[in-house]
């Protein structure tokens, strides 16, 4: 909710659309993305299998149905544990 | 997306329940959830003390979280594998939970009362794969502090995702001694042995890691290095590639074979243990698994250490 007040403020001091960033763990990477788009096609394109990994902007989880867009943080946290054979 | 239970704004969505639910409601959900799983199989009671396995985590740490405001008598055991910097770091992240839960936590570092045997040095030494090392000797300093810590139950933090994955892998070799002991509460068999219960065992790891993102708990989110390439996470990828066209399958599978597969393995008959020669657990020969462990290594440290340079 923060985030989202803050879009507006962000855009007009930098004067351009920033593109959103995507940080991901535990890859400890951060990509740019550019563009509206829902969660579920986020994944998608992030090669991410639904069910897999937390979604997480500010201090909320966003379901797949939610929209992001230029200007948001968002990390994206795996889920999966494991290695006993 | 609306919370199915009140309406409000949904941060989780769970399609293998064709559910979403707001943060209140997904954590009470969450704890009832384990409760069910808990009366449901009978795993334990109030008057227990449990002994919680607990590696620092979101799947032990959630449970060790929820078994506590469920009011049972708990006792964390976080047993250091000596994998380096990642051991460090879910050692410190057990104790920061525990000190801020004011809950009691045991430590055993195999460094140090394993005899020297951190799971990179035995895996190097008997060329076993990491995990499967790491699995004997976890599996023994478990047992060990149980019994001898006078607890009734031993509990780990074994979610659905990672059943899942065990049955597929046993099934894939029909392995039905395997199979037979597949189940969410194992009786103690042996004088050596309490009783073991799983009451994440339906609780994708999923909801594990929702739940404790939502209290707040502080688990290590990187992975184990030793398990990169390990088995269990390439039946976890299958299964979440089926789960991802088949929600519930998962759920079903697990769930379907306690109901119907599980009993029938169990029903085959079985060679009883003898008691080991060497440290009383369990042994399908002469000596456990984790003696056996510890011979060779100690085979092939001499071995190595007597070889022309």
């Amino acid at each position: 909710m923060f985030e989202a007040a803050l879009r507006p403020f962000r855009r007009a001091c930098y004067g351009v659309s920033l593109r959103m960033r995507v940080h991901l763990r535990p890859d400890r990477r951060t990509v740019e993305i550019a563009g509206r788009r829902r969660v579920a096609q986020l994944l998608a394109e992030l090669g991410i299998l639904p069910g897999t990994a937390m979604v997480i902007r500010g201090d909320l989880l966003l379901t797949e149905s939610e929209v992001v867009e230029d200007g948001d943080e968002v990390e994206i946290r795996a889920v999966i544990s494991g290695g006993l054979a | 997306m609306k919370c199915v239970r009140c309406r409000a704004r949904a941060e989780v969505q769970l399609r293998a329940h064709n559910a979403a639910y707001c943060r209140p409601c997904f954590l009470f959900v969450f704890r009832r959830q384990v409760e069910r799983a808990i009366d449901s199989e009978r795993m334990f009671t109030q008057g227990e003390r449990l002994l919680v396995a607990v590696s620092g985590g979101k799947d032990s740490l959630a449970l060790w979280d929820v078994l506590a405001d469920l009011g049972y008598d708990t006792t964390g055991l976080y047993v250091g594998l000596g994998i380096g910097v990642y051991s460090d770091v879910s050692h410190a992240k057990v104790v920061a939970f525990a000190e801020r839960r004011g809950l009691p936590v045991r430590v055993v570092t195999l460094e140090d009362e394993g005899g020297g045997l951190a799971v990179p040095t035995v895996a190097g030494l008997t060329r076993r794969v990491p995990c499967s090392a790491c699995g004997t000797m976890k599996r023994h300093w478990f047992d060990t502090a149980a019994v001898e810590g006078g607890f009734d139950v031993l509990v780990t933090g074994h979610n659905l995702d990672d059943e899942a994955a065990r049955l597929l892998g046993n099934v894939l070799r029909w392995q039905s001694d395997h199979l037979a002991r597949q189940r969410p509460v194992l009786p103690a068999t042996h004088p050596r042995f309490v009783r073991k219960v799983k009451p994440l065992f339906l609780t994708s790891e999923y909801e594990t890691a929702v739940y404790a993102f939502m209290c707040g708990i502080d688990y290590i989110v990187e992975e184990c290095p030793n398990a990169a390439g390990a088995t269990q996470l390439l039946y976890k990828d299958l299964l979440n590639r089926l789960e991802a066209a088949s929600p519930g399958s998962k759920l079903a599978f697990v769930k379907e074979f306690q109901r119907t597969g599980q009993p029938a393995f169990a029903a085959a008959p079985r060679e009883s243990p003898n008691d080991c020669e060497r440290c009383g657990m369990p042994a399908y020969g002469t000596l456990c698994a984790y003696c056996r462990l510890v011979e060779e290594v100690g085979r092939k440290a001499a071995a190595r250490a007597g070889a022309p340079a």
